[in-house]
Parts: C-alpha cells; sequence; structure tokens
C-alpha cells in the first residue's frame, strides 16, 4: 500500500471524527472502498481505531477507574448472600447508569488526563481494634482512615483517633455513626473520649441528648435497653436536647466529677462518675501490647512449620541480622541484602527490611521452571511514587520470566514475557488497584498464584480474592536471578528507577498454586 | 486452584468489568462513534449476562464477549439509521479480526499510550490535549491559535501517525 492511499485513510478517519454528520456517502463508500481492497489499510484502521478508542478511555479515566476498580464480590461463603448483592449492584452499576455517564456526553469536558488530585474522605484513623469481633461485611482494617459511615461490633475494643484530635475508645456492643472529623452519633457502646483543646467542640449525639465537648475527658454509656449515662471525668461539657439545635436555654453543663442518666423513658438523675468502670487509654495501650506478642508467637509456630513445607521453594522470614536475607526452606538459597536496612517488621519483635534509597535491593536466586507459583508477602508500602516499585523483578526479561510489582497506579500486577511472534512482549495480570492513598503506612498481605493447570491468574490483598485472569499463553514460568525490591535490568548505564518504599517482613514463594482457602488462613494466621 | 467450585455468576462478573475496556474499543472500532459505541456496550453487557449460563468458566472471556458484541454492533446497524456508522456490514466481518487483535490488548496500548503522550512535544500534546481530551473541535482550535483548519488538520495527522507508530513500538519493547 503505498503512502497516498495511508494518507488518504487517515484524512478520512479525522474527517469522520471532525464532521458533524459523519463522512459524507462518497466518503464513506470510498472509506469502505479502500478497506476492501488493501489489507494494509485494515491494518491500519484497526490500529488508528484502538488509538482513538485509548483516547478516548484516557479522557474519562478519571471515571473509568471508579467502574474497573468497582469491588468485586469475592468474599467467603459466609458473605455469600451479601455477595449477590454485590452482584446485583455491580451488575445494575455495568447495565445501567454507570457506562452510560462514564463515556456519555460531558464525561471529562474540563478536566484532562491525570491531572485530578487524590481525594481522602476520610475522618479518624482505626488506631488499634482488639478481639474486636466486627458486623457488617467490610470489617475494617487496624491503621486505616475510616470515612464518615457506621461502625457496628459485638464485642472488643476499638481506639479511635478523630482527625480533629479528639481520640475514643469504645468498647462493644456498639453501633456508632461517624459523621465528620468532630462529630459521632452513638446508638450503643460504652465511650470514653479524650478530647484535646485542639478539638473543643467535638460531639456526640444519642437519642437522648447531644454532648459538645469544651476540652475534656468523658464516659459514655449507651445500653441497647435505652438507658444511658453522660460522666465528666476531667472538663466541662455541654448537654443539649437531641434536636441538633442547640438552643442556648436548653443547654445544661456538667463539669468534671459530675454525671447524668437517662432512663429507657426519658427521665434524668445525677450519678458521680466511676472512672474505673470505662476502659482507659492505658488499658488499651497494656492489652495492645499483650496483643503483639501473642500475634508474635501465634507467627513464629506458622513461621516453623512454613520453612517445612516441601512445596514451599523460598521462605524469607527477615529474621537474623547481617548482610544475609536467610531462606528458611530446604533449599537454603540465601538472599543478599544490598542497602536496606534491618528495622521492626509487622510487631515490635519482628525484623523486617526497609527499602527507601534508589539503590536499596536484596539479590536472590530461585532456580527452576514452574508450572505453579504461588508469591505472598507482608509489606508496609510507605509511598506511592507514580512509578513502578518492584516486589520480584527477574534481572532480564527473558521468555517465561516474571516481573512481579506494584504498577504507578498502586496495582498489584504480574508481568511474564511472552514468547516470540506476539503483538507484545510480556502480558500483565492483576486488579486495576490495590493500594489507595489509604493503605500507605499499614501493612498488607499480598499474593499471586500463577497456575498453568488452571490457565488463570489471580491476585489476593489481605487474604481476599481482588483478581482472577485467564492466562494468554500456556507456558511455565521462572525466576533465576532477580532482585527483592527493586530491578537489576540488563541495560547498560542508567537504570529505570523501580525501588520499593516500604518495608517488607516476610516473603514466600510456592511451587504450586494455593487455594484461596489457604490464602486466607495464612492471612489469618498472620496478621498483625 | 480453579478445581474448586466457584459460583458463575461471580466469575462473570468479574470477566465482564475487567474487559469493559476492551469491549469498548471493539465496539467503537466496528462503529466508529462513542456515543453509539456506549449504547452498544450497555446492551452487549445485557447479552452477555443474560447469556451467562452458555459461559463455561474458565474457557476464554475474551473471544465470546467479542463475538456477543459483533452481532450487537450488527443489529444495531440494523435497526438504526446507518448514519456516522462508518462500515458497511460486509466489513464488519473483514476488518473484525484485525480490531479483535488490536482491542484485545486494548489495556497494553492505553499503558503505552500514556507513555506516548509523555514524549510528545509540548504544542502537539497541547493540540491532542486540546482536541481529544478537552472536545474541541479543529475549527475552534483553529480560530484559537489563528491558523487555518487545514494546517491543523494536517498537524494532528502526523501527531496521531506519529503516536500510532510510538504506540506499537512501546508495545513491543515494554519492560513491564
Amino acid at each position: 500500500m503505498d503512502d497516498d492511499i495511508r494518507d488518504e485513510l487517515d484524512e478520512l478517519l479525522l474527517d469522520h471524527q471532525e464532521q458533524e454528520s459523519g463522512l459524507s456517502e462518497p466518503q464513506r463508500q470510498r472509506l469502505n472502498d479502500l478497506l476492501r481492497a488493501h489489507p494494509e489499510a485494515r491494518r491500519q484502521f484497526a490500529q488508528a481505531q484502538a488509538l482513538d478508542a485509548a483516547l478516548h478511555l484516557q479522557q474519562s479515566s478519571g471515571l473509568g477507574a471508579d467502574v474497573v476498580d468497582f469491588p468485586m464480590p469475592k468474599q467467603p461463603t459466609i458473605f455469600r448472600r451479601v455477595a449477590w448483592i454485590g452482584i446485583a449492584a455491580a451488575v445494575t452499576f455495568l447495565l445501567g447508569i454507570g457506562i452510560g455517564s462514564l463515556l456519555g456526553p460531558g464525561a471529562g469536558d474540563s478536566a484532562l488526563a491525570g491531572d485530578s488530585e487524590p481525594m481522602d474522605d476520610g475522618v479518624a484513623l482505626l488506631t488499634c481494634a482488639l478481639d474486636v469481633e466486627w458486623i457488617g461485611n467490610e470489617p475494617p482494617v487496624a491503621g486505616t482512615p475510616l470515612s464518615p459511615g457506621r461502625l457496628q461490633f459485638e464485642s472488643g475494643l476499638v481506639h479511635l483517633e478523630f482527625y480533629s484530635g479528639a481520640q475514643l475508645i469504645v468498647e462493644g456492643p456498639a453501633d456508632l455513626d461517624l459523621v465528620t472529623s468532630n462529630q459521632a452519633i452513638c446508638r450503643l457502646g460504652k465511650l470514653r473520649a479524650k478530647v484535646p483543646e485542639v478539638a473543643r467542640g467535638f460531639s456526640v449525639q444519642s437519642h437522648h441528648f447531644e454532648l459538645v465537648d469544651l476540652g475534656t475527658e468523658f464516659g459514655l454509656d449507651i445500653s441497647d435497653g435505652g438507658a444511658s449515662e453522660v460522666l465528666v471525668f476531667d472538663g466541662e461539657v455541654e448537654i443539649y436536647p437531641p434536636d441538633g439545635k442547640r438552643a442556648p436555654d436548653s443547654r445544661q453543663n456538667l463539669l468534671g466529677g459530675s454525671g447524668l442518666t437517662w432512663a429507657a423513658s426519658g427521665e434524668t438523675g445525677s450519678i458521680a462518675p466511676q472512672a474505673q468502670n470505662f476502659p482507659s487509654f492505658e488499658d488499651v495501650e497494656k492489652r495492645s501490647q499483650d496483643a503483639s506478642q501473642g500475634q508474635l508467637d501465634h507467627w513464629q509456630t506458622w513461621n516453623s512449620s512454613v520453612a517445612d513445607d516441601s512445596r514451599v521453594v523460598a521462605h524469607f522470614d527477615f529474621e537474623g541480622d547481617g548482610g544475609r536475607l536467610v531462606n528458611r526452606s530446604n533449599s537454603q538459597n540465601h538472599g543478599t541484602i544490598v542497602g536496606g536496612e534491618r528495622t521492626t517488621g509487622r510487631w515490635p519483635g519482628k525484623g523486617a527490611l526497609e527499602f527507601k534509597r534508589p539503590g536499596d535491593r536484596v539479590r536472590i536466586d530461585i532456580p527452576g521452571e514452574y508450572d505453579q507459583l504461588t508469591l505472598s508477602t507482608w509489606l508496609r508500602m510507605d509511598a506511592q511514587t507514580g512509578r513502578f516499585q518492584s516486589l520480584i523483578l527477574t534481572d532480564g526479561y527473558e521468555i517465561g520470566h516474571i516481573h512481579w510489582q506494584i504498577t504507578p497506579n498502586g496495582a498489584l500486577q504480574l508481568g511474564t514475557r511472552l514468547p516470540e511472534g506476539r503483538k507484545s512482549r510480556g502480558k500483565n495480570y492483576g486488579p486495576k488497584s490495590t493500594f489507595g492513598p489509604r493503605r500507605i503506612g499499614s501493612w498488607s498481605f499480598v499474593c499471586t498464584v500463577y497456575d498453568r493447570q488452571a490457565g488463570e491468574v489471580s491476585h489476593f490483598f489481605n487474604g481476599r480474592e481482588i483478581s482472577r485472569q485467564p492466562m494468554v499463553i500456556d507456558q511455565a514460568v521462572r525466576i533465576g536471578q532477580g532482585d527483592i525490591g527493586n530491578w537489576s535490568a540488563p541495560i547498560e548505564g542508567a537504570q529505570p528507577v523501580r525501588n520499593f518504599v516500604g518495608r517488607i517482613d516476610e516473603m514466600t514463594i510456592w511451587k504450586a498454586a494455593l487455594s484461596s482457602e489457604e490464602i486466607l488462613s495464612i492471612y489469618r494466621q498472620t496478621r498483625p | 486452584m480453579s478445581s474448586e467450585p466457584q459460583d458463575p455468576a461471580e466469575t462473570l462478573v468479574t470477566s465482564l468489568t475487567e474487559s469493559q475496556n476492551r469491549l469498548y474499543g471493539y465496539i467503537y472500532s466496528l462503529l466508529g462513534d462513542h456515543h453509539r459505541a456506549a449504547d452498544v456496550l450497555q446492551e452487549s453487557n445485557l447479552v452477555l449476562w443474560r447469556k451467562a449460563a452458555e459461559f463455561r468458566p474458565g474457557a476464554d472471556f475474551i473471544p465470546w464477549a467479542f463475538a456477543i458484541a459483533r452481532f450487537q454492533v450488527m443489529a444495531h446497524l440494523r435497526d438504526k439509521s446507518r448514519d456516522r456508522c462508518i462500515l458497511d456490514p460486509d466489513l464488519i466481518e473483514l476488518v473484525g479480526e484485525e480490531v479483535e487483535q488490536e482491542c484485545g490488548e486494548l489495556e497494553e496500548l492505553q499503558v503505552a499510550l500514556r507513555v506516548c503522550l509523555t514524549k510528545l512535544p509540548e504544542k502537539s500534546r497541547g493540540l491532542i490535549d486540546s482536541r481529544y481530551f478537552a472536545g474541541r473541535s479543529i475549527k475552534q482550535l483553529a480560530e484559537e491559535v489563528q491558523k487555518t483548519a487545514t494546517a491543523i488538520k494536517v498537524a494532528l495527522m502526523r501527531i496521531r501517525r506519529g503516536l500510532r507508530d510510538c504506540v506499537q513500538r512501546e508495545m513491543k519493547n515494554a519492560q513491564p
């Protein structure tokens, strides 16, 4: 096909986009004739159209991300019923207004691709959760921010730090609504609040009253029978009727050392505060330390069992010191630490490596070719860098090599180098996103399963499946020499920067495809 | 691990969600109109959902989904007026294979495109932004920069070709 035809086709395609009613009939016929006559024109057409589609999707990518990030209802059997509601919602979304408004007129009119700043609607941090039995299918994770919404649990103790500075410990059974960074609604539960000067005005509403704090420490007990108590340990609070008006003439001030009770009927009385009836912040701290020790002991038991598992090719527990990263599996192919600093892992007393500088890495050598491979790691990502962050990258990218990393968008991804003769060099498997801004700084368990037998690649986050895709080509994979947390690319001179930023305190490679149940069970045995 | 029983509906929803971009690209390529492509994508999703029972979990989802989408495109051409639909029905079959190949790897293409956009000279990038992301027409652009529409058109054709070549190159050489 000569250049004239190529140019003519390009021009026709541009005209088609530009003209209000598309191509004129003669133009349209000419285009169709060109496509019929020249196979190269058909290729050019397909490439140009795919590029237009990609440009269009790029334009609406802010919204597009929402569609593809829709949380998949992949949950254990106990949530089956809930999962179905999820499916219904997902389908409604896919079939309904979702796509329509996504790709319809106006989408992305003003914003250019990638210009939007990441937003966080969090109002409080769930600092710790002790023996908590959550109600609801999306239990919050300790160490992560909470959005406005309901917090419900059967038993246990949680510690919340509101963004305003107010701190709360709540003992279950409890049912709360977080409204803003300085406001909560309490339907049920026993709570103690510590409100520093900066968070003055922190308020809690219940069906009997609204409490506005003036900088203090107070306790609140709302029973499921309908009776409630407010006890001021220190400082001063204002009590209003629960109508939200805060009328000055209905205000009642309670000073430190005093308390109010409401019977279920609404009848009020006074009471002397007994601070010891409420869990203290010191208790929570102490219990949290004890729990950590218990979890660490539990992990140690699990850790020694893994080392004996014959399916394990490599198990790095990041314990010990010196420049060697010990592989506890029978193969004993130890890693060599380059640069990364020894630090603390999931619990005090647990070893980890900190990866921070562009050179930090662990050199590893995992020989062999595998039909099935499970990669798992406990990591704490400390920054989203807008570039790739390596988990395991093979030195080269030869046929069958794997690249396990986090994409610039924060998605977990497994890439495999495909045999020659394919359009792309490699195929990347993985979800659209994994590490949102909220996951920064908290420990997560990620796991990827390459299963040639099933012809699938799946990814897991904190024990839950987040993606499952068919393999595009049936091939064995291998690692050989490579890096944990970085990339020794086979390129002369300057290297692409792909270092991981954060901590890793465990990494295991199995020559088997672990089941979803097994992955969930590992997560449960090893989570902080 | 796929030997464990998996809810077919869950599998389908996952596959459907993950392939929305590729399906969109496929339908758009054949129709040549973004609004209509969005409509046909919705219709195709509905049909795919209704035909869930026909889909064997473990089978390759994309060829099946593309086949159904192609059928929906043809039905759309039959039912609606052919205005703004770029291809004759017989060509849909003829270019189908090429389109399938390009759009089967649309996600890789999107990644490559992001790279290529950053490599564009500032002026070219500005033109692509205004035309494709801010939705201005060639005529409007010509007025804004006080050039002829033809000059803008030629520039756009050149940039688009450059992007196409760059994307093909990136896809071949990308180091994932």
